[in-house]
């Protein structure tokens, strides 16, 4: 039952008739919950297992160091006045091991699972291959493994929760039953948003009566989601799909032009996917955090990072990047270079400063990439990413200096749209390595778009790609209308294009939604006529 | 004023959705659908006339192509129709039968057995299910046939029920080819006839395969049988047990048309032999004219290949088929309003246009340049059919290309 089925919508709506209907208001979840329970089990029953340890085994280790959280409080405030500041500052320790052990086991045990079947297969046969290099016959084992559907997506929800539970941020959550819809809420199952328990659990609890603006809202938002999905992305993705099955038969012009269309479909199917499921949540009068924020409109690359797949961005700033950055061993090595005679130079002092976030930018880019697949080309894709972020932040008052040598005014529109263009350009050859089969090629990639442009070549070969030309103004229609979209937005960041609508004659919104659903119903890829291809963040 | 709220609010979802559901039901009825030869064709056979026919016949490919309901009038006042599709499916058989007793009542029947012959499963080819009951009409006999286990299981049943999910990408195909059927669709609806009363053929003289000689001239003693798959043979008795219950049975007459038999379809011929044992047995009448002496005179001449008749054919087996008909079971014209005559007049004139185009086409242009033109209902080809009848000339480009524009037929 993907989120673009019939199945889904009737799904969806049969889910509201129930939730709402349910006289018992404190209850309420309880219908989300069998819903999500449902729709999990029809996904693939195989998969529940796994989803099922993560909630149990999440919900007792933060009900364990909740537990220890709150004893330890308890001490404190009964030894309060006899126990002298050492003796307190050494229990406080004593309990923030204890705690940080406790929730050490829910991480090793969950990221252990998703990295057991995502990854193993990749270090076994990278094992392998290193091995064989140095003419080792040793052949380590490669299994048979299969992902469970949203693996990647609850781990780190459910991680993110035992954080906060460890860092006091959250109490734990004392019903099993909630924390378990907390894990499975079904909009979000399949391709996030990765929410924070604060932000959402909630939501999800507290009970919602029918409000019709919200339904009409979400209805809208899940239009704009099948748009963006089934008139673009599984439209280029025919193309997409027919040159990564013969990767080695194309040229460098064509390897081009499937980049470019990449970014387009990988932008249409993710962030509409996430529309679906922002906009199934807002039905039940949840609000999701926002995933993307017009993303290509970014004008340096951390930018584009704050704008793209945010929830994950937020996940790893949060969880990953600002405990790195601000361990003692990054402190202590900027403090160090500080102290150094390279310290006392202008670039030292600055490189010492920013050197623990760059670095830690690195490290979390490297993450991403490995998040994002078992392969070696998405360590080039985190690498390359961190890197730039790495460099940027280093070379930042060389930039400054150069801009300034230059009289260039860094507000004005011309080199706005510059950086817009260059920020769009370096995220470019980060998806080359997406789109490659493999590192090997991703390398081979970037010479043949550099020394192997040809267009007499490329349109022999993009007119064998299953994209016709109706087809590609179809695309090109689609993008113009996104853009359209995305600029209004960004133009008017405080509120949505829907309340935008709102306010506007009820024809011209009749006109709007209407036109909106004869698009997706005509040029709309669905149907057993079609392949359609599943969200490509679906197994992740 | 809440309630007020409330009773706009209705109105205002009722509209949206209706204007959608309008809109929909517009578009897949007119505009997204698999157009070919096999809806104009079946479309074509809905407006006729109910009760106006003398004689259907129901099958696959042979039907139309062998044939020719024009010249069937002109020359023996019978009023005629193919209600057949390409490859067509023995399950589509008894739906067929259903639905031409729903708006026809001819005297005669004929059903060709081709599709209870195939040494292959065909009930599960989706082209050669979907070429007929996509273009038969909403009702209780579409959806029984839909609901007997004939969808191919690799498709999904609503998209039976709903066409537009699976046909919704034939925006894709205009104006060409779908062009050429929507404006000739329109045209035979607002006239309320068809021209060609479904014949299709193809500007094309079958050559000679060195590898495969024709033994036609060795089978009209031929009894050979082999017998059919379990699945066809199920059906055929099934099929004849329908008629026999139905009380059709004289209505009736199961044939097999004529062929260029060679060593490649000689199993097939075979199994002609043993579906024509099983129809004599149950009592029912069977020609089978692949044994036929006058029908197995046939030159390749006479066919486009070697298992369809030409232009040239499909005129003589006509005329033989038809005395047959009129001699044997007493098919008798029937008295005609002026609008039915009218329509078979234009008809019968319309074959003369048409058999004069083909001639002039097969020795001008196939026979020198293997330039090959298929001859349906589209508004291309009623176009060069009709300029040919007015200046004697061809059509300079070549537009209409021999690509066959549906499922090639087996």
């Amino acid at each position: 039952m993907t989120y673009t089925s019939v199945n889904f919508i009737f799904f969806v709506l049969v889910t509201a008739l129930l939730y709402f209907a349910l006289p018992l208001k404190k209850h309420k979840w309880t219908v989300l919950l069998a819903a999500s329970v449902f729709f999990y089990l029809v996904a693939g029953y195989r998969y529940a297992v796994f989803i099922l340890f993560t909630a149990v085994s999440t919900y007792l280790i933060g009900l364990w160091v909740d537990k220890i959280s709150k004893s330890s409080k308890a001490v404190l405030k009964k030894n309060k006045s006899e126990w002298g500041r050492e003796e307190k500052k050494k229990y406080k320790n004593s309990i923030k091991v204890k705690k940080r052990l406790v929730m050490s086991l829910a991480l090793v045990l969950n990221f252990g699972i998703l990295a057991f079947l995502k990854y193993f297969n990749f270090f076994s046969g990278s094992l392998n291959d290193i091995l064989g290099n140095f003419g080792i016959d040793f052949s380590a084992p490669t299994l048979a493994l299969f992902l469970p559907l949203g693996i990647s997506f609850y781990t780190f929800q459910s991680m993110g929760y035992i954080v906060d539970v460890y860092r006091e941020k959250t109490p734990a959550e004392k019903n099993p039953l909630k924390f378990m819809l907390f894990v499975s809420f079904f909009p979000q199952i399949v391709q996030g948003p990765i929410s924070i328990y604060d932000q959402l659990a909630h939501q999800l609890y507290e009970p919602h009566s029918f409000d019709f603006t919200r339904f009409k809202h979400g209805m809208m938002l899940i239009l704009w989601g099948f748009f963006k999905k089934l008139i673009i992305a599984d439209r280029a993705v025919t193309a997409i799909t027919a040159v990564t099955d013969d990767y080695n038969a194309y040229g460098g012009s064509t390897l081009l032009f499937t980049i470019l269309l990449y970014s387009v479909q990988l932008y249409a199917d993710f962030s509409g996917g996430i529309d679906i499921s922002r906009g199934v949540a807002q039905i039940f009068g949840i609000d999701m955090i926002e995933n993307f924020r017009r993303p290509y409109f970014s004008r340096s690359i951390s930018e584009y990072w704050r704008r793209w797949h945010i929830s994950l961005g937020a996940w790893l700033k949060n969880y990953l990047f600002y405990p790195v950055a601000m361990s003692n061993l990054f402190i202590n090595a900027g403090k160090k270079m500080k102290a150094s005679r390279f310290g006392k130079t202008a670039a030292g002092a600055h490189v010492s400063k920013v050197l623990p976030t760059s670095v830690a930018s690195l490290i979390v880019f490297l993450v991403v990439g490995i998040w994002h697949g078992a392969d070696w080309k998405y360590v080039g894709f985190g690498v390359w990413n961190g890197a730039i972020i790495m460099v940027s932040i280093l070379l930042q008052p060389l930039f400054d200096s150069i801009l300034k040598k230059l009289h260039i005014n860094p507000n004005a529109v011309w080199y706005s749209v510059f950086q817009m263009l260059r920020t769009f350009i370096i995220v470019l050859v980060g998806y080359v390595f997406d789109v490659a089969p493999g590192f090997s090629q991703a390398m081979r990639t970037f010479r043949l778009i550099l020394t192997n442009q040809s267009l007499t070549a490329a349109r022999a070969e993009i007119s064998e790609l299953g994209l016709g030309k109706k087809d590609m103004l179809v695309i090109l229609a689609g993008i113009a209308v996104i853009f359209i979209v995305s600029v209004i937005q960004e133009r008017h960041p405080s509120t949505t294009i829907r309340e935008m609508l709102d306010r506007k004659p009820f024809l011209l919104r009749f006109a709007v939604i209407f036109i909106g659903i004869m698009a997706v119903i005509v040029y709309g890829v669905y149907g057993s006529g079609y392949n359609p291809a599943d969200f490509v963040y679906m197994q992740f | 004023m809440k309630k007020k709220l409330y009773i706009t609010r209705a109105i205002k979802i009722f509209a949206l959705i209706m204007a959608v559901l309008v809109c929909s039901m517009m578009l897949q009825h007119y505009f997204l659908l698999h157009y070919d030869a096999n809806k104009m064709r079946l479309d074509g056979f809905y407006i006729e006339e109910k009760d106006s026919l003398d004689v259907v016949l129901v099958g696959a490919s042979d039907c139309y192509a062998d044939f020719i309901p024009g010249l069937a009038y002109e020359k023996y006042g019978i009023t005629s129709y193919s209600y057949a599709t390409a490859s067509c499916t023995a399950g589509a058989a008894k739906t067929m039968i259903k639905e031409v007793m729903r708006t026809q009542n001819p005297q005669k029947i004929l059903i060709e057995i081709n599709s209870f012959l195939y040494g292959f499963d065909n009930e599960s080819r989706t082209s050669s299910v979907r070429s007929y009951i996509d273009n038969v009409p909403y009702n209780q006999n579409k959806i029984e046939y839909l609901g007997s286990g004939a969808i191919p299981a690799t498709e999904d049943e609503i998209e039976y029920y709903i066409p537009l999910i699976k046909y919704h990408g034939t925006w894709n195909d205009y104006p060409e080819p779908s062009g050429k059927y929507i404006t000739q669709i329109f045209r035979q609806h607002t006239d309320g006839t068809t021209k060609l009363k479904g014949y299709r053929t193809s500007t094309s003289i079958c050559v000679p395969d060195p590898q495969y000689p024709c033994i036609n001239d060795t089978l009209a003693q031929n009894g050979k049988t082999l017998a059919l798959m379990p699945d066809y043979e199920e059906k055929l008795r099934d099929l004849i047990g329908f008629i026999k219950d139905e009380g059709y049975a004289d209505k009736v007459l199961f044939v097999r048309m004529p062929h260029l038999v060679n060593a490649s379809f000689y199993a097939r011929f075979k199994r002609g032999n043993a579906a024509g044992e099983i129809i004599k047995s149950s009592g029912m009448e069977f020609i089978n004219f692949e044994r036929d002496p006058e029908t197995l005179a046939y030159s390749y001449g006479d066919y486009y290949n070697v298992d369809h008749l030409n232009v040239y054919g499909a005129a003589k087996f006509t005329d033989y088929l038809c005395g047959i008909l009129t001699q044997k079971y007493g098919v008798t014209s029937r008295d005609l309003t002026q609008k039915q005559k009218q329509s078979w007049d234009t008809a019968a004139e319309y074959y003369h246009k048409l058999h004069d185009y083909c001639d002039s086409f097969i020795k001008n242009e196939t026979a020198k340049t293997g330039y090959v033109q298929t001859i349906e209902e589209n508004s291309n080809v009623m176009k060069y059919i009709d300029d040919y009848a007015e200046t004697g000339k061809l059509p300079e480009n070549k537009p209409d290309p021999s690509a066959p524009t549906e499922e090639p037929e087996i």
